[in-house]
């Protein structure tokens, strides 16, 4: 039983991560919070959904990912270029960041619910057969190709940050933005790029979202939440803290669901969030959390 | 007048009382929170729930609700406001989450999410919203310009340069922070009472975004601006009732409407709409007496 | 420049807070009754299958001479599946329209805030709101006057399945896995779960989840582990399929059970194969021999639906009863003379079958369900009838 739950909590884990690797890659460039990342999931979940559907026989489910992938990062910059550009222009205060990326979560929710709100959707099958049996252990074919492709891409975020002139760039561009254009770097691209990332890692977390679950306009705001928790808790601004704290709040959740009940677990992981900031508020890796002075 | 109209005229008192709790906030301490809408629950339901379970009278319980409110934002404000904005404001959604989990939790006496609907009726409450709308809008204006509200202005724009002054910057905000609270507080015991039923699903996170969109789209720094943001956004889907937009009423697209508004604003206008004006009993004066030396001013210009 | 904007700023809010004017009265002639339904949110495609229905009814009531030669108007207004619009609309059809009843919408949220307006308004209210706390006081037990369900109420609903699971299928064993967040979900599960316990049945576990939960195989895992015969799942579609999925994902092959959410489009909700599954169904709708085929195959064909949606039957319903009473009111357009009517409604015809209020409830006594399944094309088939 133990080891079920542990299998189901690293699945869970691994849909958290991809969220909140996608809010924690922003905050640690841009330093500010992306509350429209949730919006994004929504849409593309959508998206997936419906170009799934376009065609008959279904296409196959690589293409869906990579097609959502495309469209996320379009809407991606799309709120980068409505949204964020003019106020980044005007050096205006943080807390309008803030504001503007709420209203387009907002936004977009609300336009999906009130266009598409009123239908229920669910995703076609995609395998033949769910699941399969490993000794006791059952195992949701799904749930592995989550954790494939989202440890893949992690993978290929952080080689691509640590590894490569343009993550080079990246980091510079964070530590301190005026300083990279003096030395060359194009920090418009930078951003864009950051963008891009963000809203790939949007729309393939939509996609598995809605595969897994089902698709309705607030899933992306629920699970945004919870990725903020795991990223809180792994400490902004560091990409390996939100994964591993991702993964481990997905076991967490499992477990206390399985063993308390579900509301009580609700009422504990905003408990656990709070006391980890009350304790330790730089997170697990401990990295920028004050404002700064 | 009709029970109808009295009805919208208590939930525009009470969206502009909540709107002006969160100008201090705001406004005023430069806070980024999404949890009013949580102390409204709280003020609410303790309210209420007491009032059935002990068979006291409401104010008292109404007293003590305020009283935890405070308590309660005591103690998530202390250790959150030290955080960054952003942070904080993230915090204040699942603080907001929190609290309505709990009130599922306690079903047995908050009824969960069917609802509760004690509430009893109370007959006068149009006078007591807007004498108390009145009240609270005079206290936050008398705020803003007094010695408290002019550090929390300084803090706003600029903590650093706040602190160098000797103001205590994190004692200044956990004041503000407790006293929207307060105010969100009561504001949910009015709305208790309005609707005669509550339910968990009106105090989210979005009824608590709502409240801010309405203070950017006035101007942060504007209380006017606050007053009159609330007001016209809350009554503005009455009269849209019956306009139609490819097929469903408009009102289905408010809340559209409303962030393409502030993202419109935020964008050419980040002051708000109001930006810093004011309504001030200079210009009240100056209005009246404009009329009487309209015909002097007149003949003068042509001078 | 500022002082223009001060101006009109005052101007506007003047103009706010005069509040609209109330419209005239209407002339005494018609016979005004109110809908409120939600036509947006997330309920509306029910909402706006049960104002088409309402409205239809009073349409063809009125082609065949209205009640007692008077034309009926109806006004439909959106509650937005909220407590506080709810309110609102209820308000301004009382105030300004001066509706005379009011057809509800079959959600109880909003119900349960008009339980006392009512009564003070003198207005009735008939809807298929089937929580019982919209037609008697959870507390005292007493009846709310003019409020009105004809629909069997949730708890009747539950009890229908419930018995069927017992004495048909002969299950013993049972468990329950529904999302606290939603009263429609707790109103059917809290009163199967007792029907189950007082028929020599028991339930082994009791499982829940809540609105921003995701994920449901931590409970699956529990239920499959409690090895119960029978699940019963109450939940709205979405919630449902997943809860659906989740159990058969972890391994139960037993009998689901669900109330009448699990209606078409269920089987492209899921992932799993359907098998073993029987729900809740108000009509049977598919067959041509019932009563209200007619009307299910007119709005397909005029709203251009792929399937027919019981809600269309409940606003249909809903206006027969009140048709009903009105009629034999002496003044229609006293709510309390019609209330009293209403109350001893008996044998009405409606597309559910011929309906009789229990004075004491306000609810229906002579309404059973169907038990529907689907086959292997995932076409819906009634399986059968349980009576009241």
């Amino acid at each position: 039983m133990v080891s079920q739950l542990i299998v189901n909590g690293i699945s869970i884990g691994a849909v958290y991560a991809l969220i909140a690797v996608g809010f924690a890659i922003v905050f640690s460039i841009m330093r500010f919070s992306n509350f429209a990342h949730g919006g994004m999931i929504s849409a593309c979940a959508f998206i997936g959904f419906y170009f799934q559907r376009a065609f008959d026989p279904a296409p196959p489910f690589y293409i869906t990912i990579l097609f959502t992938a495309v469209c996320g990062m379009a809407i991606a910059i799309l709120i980068d270029t409505l949204g964020y550009s003019r106020i980044r222009k005007k050096k205006s205060p943080g807390i309008y960041y803030f504001l503007m990326s709420l209203t387009f979560a907002i936004l977009i929710e609300q336009i999906l619910t009130v266009f598409y709100g009123t239908n229920m959707y669910g995703y076609p099958k995609v395998f033949q057969n769910e699941t399969f049996m490993i000794g006791d252990l059952r195992f949701k074919i799904m749930n592995l190709v989550i954790l494939g492709v989202s440890v893949a891409m992690l993978i290929a975020l952080i080689l691509l940050i640590n590894k490569t002139k343009v993550g080079l760039a990246i980091r510079a561009v964070a530590i301190n933005a005026e300083a990279g254009k003096l030395m060359g770097i194009n920090s418009g691209m930078i951003v864009t790029l950051i963008f891009v990332i963000a809203g790939i890692l949007a729309g393939v977390s939509g996609v598995f979202l809605g595969v897994q679950y089902s698709v309705y306009p607030a899933v992306g705001s629920i699970m945004m939440v919870k990725g903020f928790i795991a990223s809180v808790i792994g400490g902004l601004g560091s990409l390996s803290g939100a994964i591993f704290a991702a993964l481990a709040l997905g076991l967490i959740e499992i477990f206390l669901t399985y063993f308390l009940g579900a509301r009580e677990t609700t009422v504990i992981m905003f408990a656990i969030m709070l006391a980890f900031l009350f304790l330790r508020p730089q997170g697990i890796s401990g990295k920028i959390t004050e404002d700064k002075v | 007048m009709s029970a109808y109209q009295t009805g919208l005229i208590i939930q525009v008192c009470i969206t502009i009382i909540t709107v002006v709790a969160v100008f201090a906030m705001t406004g005023l301490a430069g806070m980024f929170s999404l949890g009013q809408a949580a102390y409204m629950a709280v003020g609410a339901y303790i309210t209420f729930v007491l009032y059935r379970e002990l068979d006291i009278s409401y104010f008292l319980t109404g007293i003590l609700a305020i009283l935890i409110s405070v308590f309660l934002a005591w103690l998530i404000g202390a250790p959150t406001l030290k955080l960054r904005r952003d942070f904080f404001a993230l915090l204040t959604v699942g603080f907001s989450q929190m609290v309505v989990a709990v009130i599922l939790l306690f079903e047995k006496y908050t009824n969960g999410s069917i609802g509760f609907s004690k509430i009893p009726r109370a007959d006068g409450l149009l006078w007591v919203s807007l004498l108390m709308t009145a009240l609270i809008i005079f206290w936050i204006r008398n705020l803003k310009y007094s010695r408290f509200g002019r550090m929390c202005i300084a803090l706003k724009n600029d903590e650093v340069a706040a602190r160098s002054f000797g103001i205590d910057v994190y004692k200044l905000k956990l004041k503000i922070y407790i006293l929207a609270s307060a105010i969100a507080a009561f504001a949910g015991i009015l709305m208790a009472l309005r609707n005669r039923v509550i339910t968990p699903d009106s105090f989210g996170w979005a009824s608590s975004a709502e409240m801010q969109i309405f203070l950017f789209f006035g101007g942060t720094n504007s209380l006017t601006g606050a007053i009159l943001s609330a007001t016209v956004l809350k009554m503005i889907p009455e009269f849209l009732r019956g306009i139609n937009l490819f097929g469903t009423s408009l009102q289905e697209y408010r809340t559209i409407i409303y962030c393409i508004m502030i993202i419109i604003v935020i964008n050419f206008r980040p002051q708000g709409i109001l930006g810093e004006v004011e309504l001030t009993t200079k210009w009240i004066r100056k209005l009246f007496s404009r009329s009487k030396d309209k015909a002097v001013q007149k003949s003068e210009n042509y001078e | 420049m500022k002082k223009i904007v001060l101006v009109v700023a005052i101007l506007v809010m003047a103009l706010s807070l005069a509040g609209c004017k109330p419209k005239a009265a209407e002339p005494q002639e018609k016979i005004i009754i109110g809908s409120i339904q939600d036509l947006s949110g997330g309920a509306s495609e029910a909402g706006k299958a049960n104002a088409w229905g309402a409205e239809y009814a009073v349409k063809v009531i009125n082609e065949n001479g209205g009640i007692d030669g008077r034309q009926i108007e109806i006004i439909t207004l959106d509650c937005k599946n909220d407590l506080n619009e709810g309110i609102n609309v209820y308000r301004k059809l009382v105030d300004e329209y001066k509706v005379d009843a009011i057809i509800g919408p079959p959600l109880s949220n909003p119900a349960s805030g008009w339980v006392e307006l009512s009564e003070e308004d003198q207005v009735p209210i008939v809807g298929h709101f089937a929580d019982e706390i919209t037609t008697t006081n959870p507390d005292t037990g007493a009846v709310y006057p003019f409020m009105y369900l004809v629909q069997p109420s949730c708890g009747q609903q539950s009890d229908a399945i419930a018995k069927f699971a017992i004495e048909t299928l002969g299950l013993k064993t049972y468990a329950t896995l529904y999302n606290t967040g939603n009263a429609f979900a707790k109103a059917h599960a809290i009163p199967f779960m007792k029907y189950v316990r007082d028929h020599g049945g028991s339930v082994v576990a009791e499982e829940t989840f809540t609105w921003t939960d995701t994920d449901y195989s931590a409970q699956a895992l529990k239920i499959v582990a409690a090895n119960p015969e029978a699940v019963f799942l109450s939940d709205y579609a979405n919630q449902a399929a997943t809860a659906y999925d989740a159990l058969r994902d972890a391994g139960f092959t037993g009998v689901i059970l669900g109330a009448n959410t699990l209606a078409l489009p269920f089987p492209t909700l899921v992932k799993n194969e359907i098998h073993d599954l029987y729900f809740l169904q108000n009509y049977d709708m598919l067959n041509p021999e019932t009563r209200c085929y007619d009307l299910h195959q007119t709005y397909m064909k005029e709203v251009g639906s792929e399937y027919p949606k019981a809600n269309v039957g409940f606003g249909w319903d809903a206006v027969q009863v009140l048709a009903a009473a009105l009629e034999k009111a002496k003044d229609p357009k006293d709510g309390v003379e019609v209330r009293e009517i209403l109350e001893s409604t008996k044998g009405v015809e409606i597309c559910m079958g011929d309906i009789t209020i229990n004075p004491a409830t306000h609810r229906p006594t002579t309404l059973g369900m169907h038990i529907a399944v689907y086959d292997e094309n995932n076409t819906m088939q009634i399986l059968t009838y349980v009576e009241p």
